[in-house]
Formats: structure tokens, sequence, C-alpha cells
């Protein structure tokens, strides 16, 4: 059986400014710390969040976020 | 390989005059046509300097700060600030040392917890107009809230709005139609009597003891492991006031313009209040006041078009946001738009830093408007009076309440 997909946000710091359109966009995978700056809290596996994701990763001005396929172990 | 334009290339020349009122209903048109025709443009005016206006063009520029310095951001040269904008004017790694300090005041968190203040005020200012047929909406409300907003946050006394706002407006208007001289001597008389007011406030609240106030925490503040100065803590305060008024009261003029022309966007927002996170960032992007410059450091060439160390480059981020490169329909507004990654507050490390604040107050005020007044309409006898300038607003805009286009 094909396991599902299940992606994570990389944030790019040393890119990242701190717009805040991440925690904005998914709200179930991102949340701020005390200066504004993300904190990946989640991982995408339903479509709604792969889709929440995929926002996220698009709304960002600095493009400093990938998404990368975590394997279950 | 095809040898890179210059500022004498006649395909590069295009007459901008950022301070011109002939083209203040049109400047979307003027950049539109510099887009297609020389996206890097030359204009004589101001002692010459350039012009970026694609999205890509803006984008790269905002984000490679050691070629494009943030020394000067004005043309001409200044605003009547004595010595940089403080955090705005400096470039890494002083910047980041800066940044560090003023980052925590303006956090989405500290924001959430003035949540409450802003609603009050919005509601309050918003049930004045309701008592009224016809209002200046820019005096009534666009100017009346950051300006009070501002003081809040800052936890000075909340009557000092009026001056404030006409000290941020004359600084950034200087004197609409007098010389560039007259103007600067405008704007440098404006500039030191809000350096004055900001240390008067300064002394005032320097005995408090609550750590959280801002003032404190300016006084508490370092640079490195120095103290700040007085002189620092100023021109930080004046960016606050520049970046923090002005903008917000010309995003909510525009806004509101464009919604009383447009009575269905506007009932379909009324309608449906969760479209407003949506829809401020649609409404940044339509209508993005702010058009920094930056000085070049060393040659560089951009798009094609080789520029010069000393030279300066303005970079509407209006432009950038309506680029058909970028955004599909681009001169449409669609309050469902998503993804929408303008610029509107820039990018790169001088990201405007107020930008959760202003996303704030614009939702707060989106949302209660159209909540509490939800149809307005422009007087086609009497039509708002829109300015340009580094940062783009609106004198005035007489609005009719209770009816719909």
């Amino acid at each position: 059986m094909q396991m599902p997909e299940r992606l994570t946000a990389e944030v790019d710091y040393s890119v990242c400014k701190g717009h805040g359109r991440c925690y904005m966009s998914a709200v179930d995978l991102f949340d701020c710390d005390d200066d504004g700056y993300p904190v990946v809290i989640g991982a995408a596996t339903t479509p709604t969040e792969i889709a929440a994701l995929e926002r996220a990763i698009a709304n960002c001005p600095e493009r400093a976020i990938s998404a990368v396929a975590v394997t279950p172990s | 390989m095809t040898e890179p334009k210059d500022a004498k290339s006649p395909e590069v020349q295009f007459d901008f005059d950022i301070h011109s009122p002939d083209i203040v209903d049109t400047v979307y048109d003027v950049y539109t046509e510099m887009r297609a025709k020389c996206p890097v443009a030359h204009s004589p005016r101001y002692g010459g300097h350039w012009i970026a206006t694609k999205y890509a063009d803006i984008h790269e520029v905002l984000r490679n700060p050691s070629v494009f310095s943030s020394e000067s951001v004005n043309v001409p040269g200044t605003i009547g600030q004595d010595g940089p904008m403080i955090p705005l004017e400096v470039d890494p790694p002083d910047h980041g040392e800066y940044r560090r300090l003023i980052n925590p005041l303006f956090s989405p968190k500290r924001m959430a917890d003035l949540e409450p203040r802003i609603r009050a005020i919005a509601v309050e200012l918003i049930e004045e107009m309701r008592k009224h047929d016809k209002v200046d909406f820019v005096r009534a409300f666009a100017r009346a809230l950051p300006g009070r907003v501002f003081l809040a946050l800052m936890g000075w006394n909340p009557d000092h709005a009026p001056q404030l706002n006409h000290w941020a407006d004359t600084i950034v208007l200087g004197e609409p139609g007098a010389s560039e001289e007259r103007a600067t001597e405008v704007r440098t008389a404006a500039a030191m009597e809000v350096y004055t007011y900001f240390a008067e406030m300064m002394d005032e609240r320097a005995d408090s003891d609550d750590a959280d106030d801002i003032t404190q925490i300016f006084i508490n503040g370092t640079f490195e492991d120095r103290p700040l100065t007085q002189f620092e803590t100023l021109n930080i305060l004046f960016l606050f006031l520049i970046g923090g008024l002005h903008t917000v009261q010309g995003q909510l003029a525009h806004t509101v313009i464009y919604l009383a022309e447009h009575p269905e966007v506007r009932r379909q927002l009324a309608d449906d209040l969760s479209l407003v996170p949506t829809a401020v960032e649609e409404m940044l992007r339509w209508e993005s006041a702010v058009c920094p410059a930056r000085v070049v450091k060393e040659d560089y060439v951009l798009n094609g078009v080789r520029l010069r160390a000393g030279d300066k480059i303005l970079i509407p981020f209006a432009s950038a946001n309506h680029d058909a490169d970028q955004y599909a329909d681009p001169d449409v507004v669609d309050l469902t738009r998503d993804p929408n990654p303008h610029l509107a507050f820039g990018a790169g490390n001088h990201r405007c830093v107020g930008s959760h604040l202003a996303r704030l107050e614009l939702r707060i005020a989106f949302e209660e408007l159209h909540r509490r007044m939800p149809d307005y309409r422009l007087d086609p006898d009497d039509p708002p009076v829109r300015h340009l300038s580094q940062v783009k607003g609106v004198v005035k805009l007489p609005l009719i309440i209770g009816e719909s286009a």
C-alpha cells in the first residue's frame, strides 16, 4: 500500500523577512514567534492542508518557503 | 551578446516626475507604458534618476542591499529629516541591529493586544460619520484612525492626533505646487517641530515604570552594547510617524474610492466579511502607496541596462503590483485573489516594519465600515482629490453616507 504524501514546509531564514503571509495563509502549518518570524508547527497531509501549504509558498514575497516530502518511518 | 543600454541610450529616456500633479490620475497608465517600452527608464528630473517598473526588477533591487543602498530613499534627497531615518536609511549590518530592537515592537502578537483599542477607535469614528449625510472621509476617518492608533501604541495623549497628522502630511507632501526649495523649507520646519515634540514626550515619560511602554523600551534600548542615543531614538520615531500615518490614510481612502465606485464589489464584501483578509491584500496590491528610491553603490546591469555607482533609482511598488507578467488581470480587483505576493510593504531587509499594524488597522476598518456603514457613494459634484509624491494619497474624499452609486 502506498503511504499518503506528507509534506512539510522548510523556511529559508536567511531570506525570510517576517512578512507573515505564511502564518496568515496556513494557520495549521505555521505559527509566529515573538519577533514575527514563522515557526513550522505541522505537516500537510490532507488535500486541504496541501493546498494551504501551496498558498503559503506562493504568497511569500521573499520566496523563502519550500515543500519537502517526508517519508513516513 | 548585446551591450547593455545606459543612461545615454535614447530608448530608455522617459520624462517621469514622481511629484507631478499632472499624472496623479493617470500614473498607472504611465507605469504600464514604461513597463512595455522601457522597464528600466531614465528620467532627467531631480538631477537624473532611474525608474524600474517590472515586478521582477523591483524584487531584484529590493533583495540586493549591497548594490542598492537605502542610505537615501527620497527623490529629491531630503524630506526634512536631520540625519538618516532609522532603520530605513541604514544599510546592513547596522540595519539588522536596529531591526532586532524594533521588530518586537510591531510583532503580530503585540499588535493583537492592540486590536480592541484599534477597534474601539474605528467604531467611534464610524458612528460619528453615520450621524452625517456627507463627510470628508479623509478627515473623518482615514487620517484620524492611524494618528490615534499611533498615539495608542506610544501611550501618548490621543488629543495630539490632529497635530501629528498635520506634520506627517506636510513632511510627505511639502507644499504642493510650490518650488522644490520652498517644499524643502516647509518639510524641514515641520520635521524640526516633530523632533521637538518627540523629545518632549520622551522626557515626560522618562520616569514611567511601565517596562512595556515603548518610551521605556527606547530608553533601555541598546545598539550593540551601548545605549541608544537621543538622536537615534528621535530618528526612529520620525520614521514611525512617516511610515505609519500617511500610508494607512492613503490606503483607506483609495479603497473607499474604489468601493464607492464599484457597488457590486462593495456588496460582495459587506455580504461576506470573511473576505476581508484577501480583500485587504488585494487593495494593498491595487493601490500601493509607496515609491521608495535606492542609491546604486556599484555598476550593475539591471534587465539589460547599466546603472552606475552613485545613480539613484525609484522603485514604485504600485507598478510592480500591476505587472501582467506577475499577475493575471492585474487591472481587475478580485477580492478573493490568492496567491497575491504583492510588494506593497516592500521586500528584503527593509520590509515595512509596521506591516502587521497596518494590516490590522485595515482589516478592522474594512470590517467595521462594511458592517456599520455598508452604503456610501462619491459626490459627482465634489470629486475626491488625490496626490502623487513618493507616498501616493488622497487629500480629500467627500462621501455621501447611506446611499449607493
